[in-house]
Order: C-alpha cells, then sequence, then structure tokens
C-alpha cells in the first residue's frame, strides 16, 4: 500500500518530505495552490512520473486563486454553466485537460468529477455525459497517455443507503477504459475524527468491492483514518498537511474575500494513539506521565516538537505527522488476514495508553482522546461481518 | 396499411406469426431476400421510433451468424406507421428445444455461443437487456440466434427510459434487480450477464429458478429476483455452479465485471 502526498497550501512542505526524508510514494497535485507553468519548476520529471495532478473541477464555475492559469479549467473556457455549454464542451475541456495531463508525464490520467451539495437524482447521469465519457473518448484519441483515473467524490448518503451505494459502485465498475479510482469521502461531521462505526465500515466495504473489481483505489483527503481503511487494501492513501487536506471541503477552492483568520491550535500526531495531541497537552503530561516521550514515535522533528512553544505554522508538525505515519502505514503486515489482526492489536494499544495517561490524572478533551477508536474496532467487526456472508 | 399491403403485394407465403398491442409479425417469402420476417406497426411516441430506429441501426452494422440480417427499415410518417424486413431465422424458440440442453456441459456450450453472440453488440456499447428463452432461436446445427433488441440499451445515446418510471424496459420474470428498480446507471453487459444465468439455470433446473412454488416462499418471481432467491443449481459442475454464482448477483458489482472476465472464466476467445 502506498501513501501520497496531498497537496495544498505550503506544499513545499510535501516535497521536501519527499526528497529529504524519503517519505511517501508520490504527489496528488493541487492546482489552485500552484499555477499551471510553475509544476515542470517545483518538481523535477521523475516526481511527476510518481504523482498525479488532481484537475480539481468540483466548483466548476469558480477559477479560484491558480486555477485561472489552467486553459482547460471550465471557468476558462465557458460562457455559461448551462449543461448543454458544459455538455458542448465537454471534449476539448477533455482533450486539453489529458494532453495537460500527459504532457507534463504524469502517472495517470485523472478525469475530473464535480462537487455537489445536494446529490441530484441524475448525478451519474451528469457526470457521465460530461465528464466520463468524453474523457474516456478523448483518452483514447491521444497516443500513450497514461493509465486512467476517475474521480468519485462519495456523499455520506451514498455510504448509508445501500441502493445508492450499490448504484455508485456498479456505475465505477462499468467501465473497462478506467484503471483506478480517486476516491474521495465527503462528510459532515464536526468532530476532528470519525466516530461513526457505521460510516466507516461503510467506507471499508466500498474500498473492498473496488478492488475485487480489480480497480486501484486511491483515498484523497485522509486522515489517520488512513490507517483503519488498509483493512480494506487501498492502493493508496494521503497524507496531508493541513486540517483541509486530511478531510475533503470545498472551501479552500473557493474564491473569497480575504479576511484574518484565526489559525487552529498546533497539534502533534502521536501513531501510539492514532490521535493528535494538542501543543497545550504537552506540559501536564510532561509533568505528570512518566516516560511521556515514548507517547510520540521518534522522526527527525520529535524533539523540536515537544521542546517548544508552537504555531500551527510550523512544518515540522506536518513533517513529523508525513514521516510517523508513513512508517505506519509501511509496518502493515501484506497479508490482509496478517494485517487486521495486526491493526486491532494496534488499537488496543491505543487504547491502553490513553487508559495510562487519564490514570495519571490528565484529561484530554473529545478531539484528542481515544473516543474514536472504539469506532474503528467496531466498524472493524462490521467489516469483517459483511464481507464474510 | 399502405406500406404493408405494398410489401405483401410482393410477397409470397404470407404467414402471421404473432400479433399483438401496436406490432404484427409475419413470414413470407420475399422477391429479393427469399424467406423474411416482416414486422410491421404503428408508433404512439418519439420515442418510440427512436427505439425502432437504434434497433434497425445496429442490426443493419452486424454482419453475424448470432443475429438476423436486417434487409429493409421503412417509416410513414403520415400513418405513424413502421416496417421492418428481416432474414427469418430457420430455428427453434429454446424453450421448445430445451432437451437438447440437459446437462451442464451443454448448457455452458451454449452459453459461450451467446456470449460470443453477445459480445458483438456489447463491443458497440449496446446491451441487449431481453435475453431470454424466446428470444434466443436454436437452428438445426444447434448453434444460437440472437433475437429482438427491442429494447436494448444503447450507453452511447441517451436513455429513452424516463427516470420516474417505476421499472426500466424488461420481461420482469427475465429481469434484473437493477431492471426492475429502473436503475439506468446499474444497466450494463453484467445486466445481460444475469440474464444469461437465468436462462442457463432454468434449462438445468427445468423451470424458472426463482419460482416461489420451487424455491419454497409465498412470494412471486419478480420479488425473489429482486431479493435474490433461487434455486441454487444442483450439481457436481464446478465451472456451472461458479458461473451461476458470477452471474446471478443482486448486486451487479458482485458479478463477472467485464466480458472478457467472464469469457476467461468461460474458456472461450472474444
Amino acid at each position: 500500500m502506498k501513501v501520497f502526498h496531498q497537496h495544498g497550501h505550503n506544499f513545499v512542505w510535501n516535497l521536501e518530505s519527499f526528497t529529504k526524508d524519503g517519505v511517501g510514494d508520490g504527489h496528488i497535485l493541487s492546482p489552485v495552490n500552484i499555477e499551471s507553468d510553475k509544476i515542470s519548476q517545483r518538481m523535477a520529471k521523475n516526481i511527476r512520473q510518481v504523482s498525479f495532478f488532481d484537475p480539481q473541477f468540483y466548483l466548476p464555475n469558480d477559477a479560484a486563486k491558480k486555477l485561472e492559469t489552467y486553459t482547460f479549467f471550465p471557468k476558462n473556457i465557458l460562457s455559461s454553466f448551462s449543461t448543454e455549454d458544459m455538455i458542448e464542451q465537454s471534449h476539448e475541456i477533455a482533450h486539453k485537460c489529458l494532453a495537460f495531463q500527459k504532457d507534463l508525464n504524469f502517472k495517470y490520467s485523472v478525469i475530473p468529477t464535480r462537487y455537489f451539495s445536494e446529490l441530484p437524482e441524475d448525478a451519474l447521469e451528469q457526470l457521465t455525459t460530461i465528464f466520463v465519457e468524453p474523457f474516456i473518448i478523448e483518452h483514447s484519441r491521444i497516443n500513450d497517455a497514461p493509465p486512467l483515473l476517475l474521480t468519485v467524490i462519495v456523499k455520506p448518503i451514498q455510504l448509508e443507503n445501500e441502493l445508492l451505494r450499490s448504484e455508485l459502485i456498479t456505475w465505477i465498475t462499468n467501465y473497462p477504459e478506467i484503471k483506478g479510482v480517486y476516491l474521495i469521502f465527503d462528510n459532515d461531521f464536526y468532530t476532528k475524527q470519525i466516530k461513526d462505526p457505521e460510516y466507516l465500515s461503510n467506507q471499508l466495504i466500498f474500498i473492498h468491492y473496488l478492488r475485487l473489481n480489480g480497480l486501484e483505489v486511491h483515498v484523497g483527503y485522509t486522515n489517520t483514518e488512513g490507517y483503519l481503511l488498509s483493512i480494506a487494501d487501498p492502493t493508496s492513501v494521503t497524507i496531508g498537511a493541513y486540517e483541509n487536506l486530511r478531510s475533503f471541503g470545498t472551501t479552500r477552492l473557493e474564491t473569497r474575500e480575504s479576511g484574518t483568520q484565526q489559525g487552529p491550535t498546533p497539534r502533534i500526531y502521536s501513531g501510539k494513539l492514532f490521535q493528535w495531541i494538542p501543543n497545550t497537552s504537552i506540559p501536564p503530561l510532561r509533568r505528570l506521565v512518566p516516560d511521556w516521550q515514548e507517547l510520540f514515535d521518534d522522526s527527525p522533528y520529535k524533539e523540536y516538537l515537544l521542546n517548544t512553544r508552537l504555531n500551527f505554522q510550523r512544518k515540522e508538525i506536518y513533517k513529523h505527522y508525513f514521516t510517523v505515519f508513513t512508517r505506519q502505514i509501511t509496518e502493515l503486515p501484506s497479508d490482509l488476514t496478517k494485517r487486521t489482526s495486526f491493526i486491532i492489536q494496534k488499537i488496543k494499544n491505543a487504547l491502553e495508553n490513553f487508559e495510562k495517561i487519564k490514570s495519571y490524572n490528565v484529561l484530554l478533551d473529545s478531539d484528542s482522546d481515544g473516543s474514536h477508536l472504539p469506532s474503528w474496532h467496531n466498524a472493524i467487526s462490521m467489516f469483517n461481518a459483511e464481507t464474510s456472508k | 396499411m399502405k406500406i404493408f399491403n405494398d410489401i405483401l403485394s410482393i410477397c409470397t407465403d404470407v404467414r402471421a406469426i404473432a400479433k399483438g398491442g401496436q406490432k404484427s409479425v409475419s413470414s413470407a417469402n420475399h422477391p429479393e431476400f427469399g424467406k423474411v420476417v416482416i414486422k410491421h406497426g404503428e408508433y404512439r411516441s418519439v420515442d418510440s421510433i427512436e427505439r425502432i430506429k437504434r434497433e434497425v441501426e445496429i442490426l443493419k452494422e452486424i454482419n453475424s451468424n448470432y443475429y438476423p440480417k436486417h434487409f429493409e427499415f421503412i417509416i410513414d410518417a403520415e400513418s405513424r406507421e413502421f416496417l421492418i424486413i428481416e432474414e427469418c431465422i430457420n430455428g427453434n424458440e429454446l424453450s421448445n428445444v430445451s432437451d437438447q440442453f440437459k446437462n451442464e456441459s451443454e448448457i455452458l456450450d451454449l452459453i459461450r455461443e451467446l456470449v460470443k453472440g453477445l459480445y458483438i453488440i456489447w463491443s458497440k456499447n449496446v446491451i441487449h437487456r431481453d435475453i431470454k428463452p424466446a428470444n434466443i432461436l436454436i437452428k438445426p446445427d444447434g448453434t444460437p440466434t440472437i433475437i429482438d433488441l427491442g429494447i436494448a440499451r444503447f450507453l452511447d445515446k441517451s436513455s429513452l427510459t424516463r427516470s420516474i418510471a417505476a421499472r426500466g424496459p424488461a420481461t420482469p420474470i427475465y429481469a434484473t434487480p437493477e431492471q426492475l428498480l429502473n436503475r439506468k446507471p446499474m444497466i450494463g453487459v453484467r445486466t445481460d450477464f444475469f440474464l444469461l444465468g437465468i436462462v442457463a439455470l432454468e434449462l438445468h433446473h427445468g423451470f424458472h429458478p426463482f419460482d416461489p412454488r420451487k424455491v419454497g416462499n409465498h412470494s412471486n418471481i419478480v420479488d425473489n429476483i429482486l431479493n435474490g432467491i433461487y434455486l441454487a443449481p444442483n450439481s457436481s459442475d464446478d465451472i456451472f455452479t461458479g458461473f451461476i454464482e458470477g452471474v446471478i448477483n443482486v448486486e451487479p458489482f458482485q458479478r463477472f465485471r467485464l466480458p472478457q472476465d467472464l469469457a476467461n472464466y468461460l474458456n472461450i476467445k472474444l
């Protein structure tokens, strides 16, 4: 299983982590954060060859930030966004977008998608007409174009509702031309960790059936649950710096008035807890818990992080996470049965670590404690029950 | 009736085969084409004539012994009539010659032939959607001809089925769950795979595999199809049982994925 860097603001940290620390297997580029003519300057060919480009057509009528430098972005081609207009121009958009990806030597040709805030009844038909079919046809017209990845955003209702889920998996697997899926789970949780076991088990089931159909599955915008998702054997999960790269949302793709924004509390990733621990919890841990530093995995950044007053813009926070999380993925057994047992044991170990912290009278808030881990455990049980039917 | 009468006037040995709804089917000897089938009827909507046009177009494109040859298509817009002339196949409906396909090996050989035939339309992004014994004619040499592309789904063309329709085009007792629920994005080659499974299992059992009297419930065939309740094969032939398990599944994504996957399983070249 691979780990891709999910690019966004300050993607240079991902590039440094990849080139200097040897972390990750490739990158998922974010055009909203880089001008089209800067890609080849910032990323060498050998890096592009193991990476792919997300065209980010999620909001096709908003060429926010640097998206306006991409000639194939819908806003830059279309005069209106009526379905008819989109259909009429779909082949031109597809051809330019695919040629761009090929010319830059990316590993895959990514078919984009659009974001629906409310899922229309004919969503799949719209996506078929505007994106899938034109891209498949234009792909066949480009010599030696890299293999196709279909971007799919899965709405919560498409996980919950069995008929919609079945419809979406069937639709995805209907196309023999695509090699895999760039899968994005949209969710509306307000917590930093996903604590709904049914949602998590449905994610596992979704990935499992795509894999059974022989597709590569690259799960984008994953947080720590990327570790749990490895049970369903996706081809890759992602590591992203800021929270908006570890949970999908369209806010960062929207044109907005600039204004002051309060930075989030800096948090340090602990692989032994599968959790991000706020900087403010470090002093009580230091003072009250013996061997507290053992709760944090080693990395070239650990010492600095545990002994410095941080702000969330410190790159060490994220490079530590990239290093530790990727190592955790690398250590997973390749055999899926053994992998499941291994992960269950790691969850139990993490829960014991949280108990230990509590036993020394250190309390963590609900965004920092282990309250997501029982859901992980139960999601595994539900997934196993479903797939052993 | 003018276009119909014009054709009849030049044909001999005209015999009515079937009549129902807005369409009649006759056999005849045509001076140019020989033994033919003449389909004549009225169309009531733009969609219905579009469906007929698509069937004609695909048959015109195909030159294969697995399908009847198409000879002529006439539309009279004034009287809203259409007329199709096709090759008359010298064959029997599968249900009338089912005793030729008793054991699993014979059934699988028939399925292999049908897969080869269907691949011709699948490769043109066309799904038959109405595979059933009445639409499979067995010729004297035992090979099948597939007929009636009247409700075929052309994946490259816009759907002619209304999304709000409760049920998609199908023969209900020879339909897949996705057809019965009118889930259009789920229609694909795997729809035809499922239907081949019903045909194979009906030959194997000698009755419809979703028949409530045989599966032991008080439901009906359509509900049993929707719920995936059928009588599994009573067979020690692993290839046959594996084929059934790989095609008869409520979820299309749990069937064989691609024609090539099915062909590989059945050990045939497409």
